[in-house]
């Protein structure tokens, strides 16, 4: 099968620092969920960042369907294929209501209104959250605010999610909700994590980041 | 909903629909400078106390609750008595000044609460654009309300591990260093903050121009002619 994501060789150092890695490789495809673990600071964050064009590699390339990412209309390519979910949904959602904030990617990519309102009704429909579109985000608890920066993605239909530690602060209700809201997306997902239980019942298979390396665990 | 012991920053005064609620937010922003205006320029106690009734009509016309109204103004004559305490024997004028300072930050804060107080903020940033004010300068408003709550709470926060660690207030260096650390903090905090917000925007394509969703007024039949008349009698005083 011909992977959806590549990363072939990437390294990337921060400033004065160590190298985090050193010609990372790794494939991502259209299907399937997986994780990816490993101890505070070994890169997961930084990882997700490189994929998404927020930071440069120091060496190597990312290639999206085959063709690499090199130019800032490639990045944008991209981010329209790709989602990322921050690790704060504070940081994600930013409007007067989460409706505006719903719609606020898929207004971007240029939709018409109508277009736009569909995508984000569909989106808070699989989610379970249509009562809270005119709520504003700080009303919101630590679980919905979760869900409404996963519908603005999803609103904007792509192809491939990153995830960065979804279930950070949830309590039991909104962990299990998030749960199962994750198993039923028809949609791939890298999920990184340390929630071991959170990644056996979303994921099937995954990697150990390690020392700058990905090492695959079945 | 998400509770906590954090004040609201919600300004919905009413519950009610109302002609005020009805008419368009830029028509509500105009109508509130004008107010204001009006307000700091005349000087006469006669126009004043004109504009004060002019501030009730407007308090009654928006239907606003009376509890919410009481509230607000007990906390705005919390700070005015300080003013009644000092200001009257600090010269000949004083009492005067005082009283027209009264009547002014009344008059002001009811206009306020009734027309912008009805208003939502997705409204009120709608408004500002249709009149032409610069994004940049919405866009600042807006942050600032979206994440005040934000900053407040990473303050509660820090606040709270201080004393934890058995911090105490006191007149002394070391007070003032943890205040200093507090505000440094803060600071860093707000900084790393506003990048990943701005990644997250830049992930979804945010390109400079904010899509704000339209909030088209749905004025009734007669609401048209209810606001000329309330222009018509703000001109008429600033003119008399």
């Amino acid at each position: 099968m011909t992977s959806f994501l590549s990363l072939q060789n990437i390294s990337f150092a921060y400033p004065s620092s160590e190298p985090l890695f050193s010609r990372l490789n790794l494939n991502l495809y259209r299907e399937g969920k997986i994780f990816i673990r490993g101890r505070n600071g070994a890169g997961k964050t930084t990882l997700f960042s490189l994929i998404m064009g927020l930071l440069k590699p120091t060496e190597g390339s990312i290639l999206l369907e085959g063709n690499p990412i090199k130019t800032k209309k490639d990045i944008r390519h991209l981010r329209r294929k790709v989602g990322l979910l921050f690790q704060d949904p504070d940081d994600q959602l930013f409007c007067p209501t989460l409706l505006d904030d719903i719609l606020f990617g898929p207004l971007n990519l240029g939709m018409e209104k109508e277009e736009a309102m569909d995508s984000a009704m569909k989106a808070m429909k699989v989610l379970n959250i249509v009562s809270l579109a005119s709520y504003p985000p700080y009303a919101l608890s630590g679980g919905q605010k979760r869900l409404g920066a996963l519908a603005a993605l999803l609103s904007m239909k792509p192809e491939l999610l990153l995830l960065d530690e979804p279930s950070n602060g949830l309590d039991e209700e909104a962990w299990e909700n998030l749960v199962s809201v994750l198993q039923k997306l028809p949609i791939a997902l890298v999920i990184a994590s340390h929630d071991i239980p959170f990644l056996e019942q979303v994921t099937h298979k995954g990697y150990e980041m390690k020392k700058g390396y990905l090492l695959s665990l079945n | 909903m998400h509770s906590n012991n954090l004040p609201s920053l919600t300004y919905d005064f009413n519950s009610s629909e109302s002609f005020l609620t009805r008419i368009s937010a830029s028509a509500k922003i105009m109508l509130v400078l004008a107010f204001a205006l009006c307000i700091a320029l005349l000087s006469s106690v006669s126009a004043q106390l004109f504009l004060l009734g002019y501030s009730f009509m407007l308090i009654f016309l928006a239907k606003i609750q009376l509890r919410a109204l009481i509230k607000r103004v007990l906390s705005l004559d919390g700070f005015l008595i300080f003013l009644w305490l000092t200001l009257p024997f600090s010269g000949p004028h004083g009492v005067e000044l005082a009283l027209s300072i009264t009547i002014r930050t009344h008059a002001a804060v009811f206009a306020f609460m009734a027309l912008l107080g009805t208003t939502s903020m997705g409204e009120l940033l709608y408004g500002l654009r249709a009149l032409a004010i610069p994004q940049k300068l919405v866009l600042l408003l807006h942050f600032t309300y979206r994440y005040a709550r934000v900053f407040v709470e990473e303050a509660e926060k820090i606040y709270t591990s201080m004393t934890l660690r058995m911090f105490h207030p006191s007149l002394s260096l070391g007070t003032l260093r943890s205040y200093g650390n507090l505000i440094g903090m803060l600071l860093v905090r707000s900084i790393l903050r506003s990048e990943r917000v701005a990644h997250a925007m830049e992930l979804r394509g945010f390109d400079g121009s904010f899509h704000f969703l339209e909030s088209p007024a749905s004025p009734k039949e007669g609401d048209n002619f209810r606001l000329g008349v309330l222009y018509i009698l703000l001109a008429g005083c600033f003119i008399l």
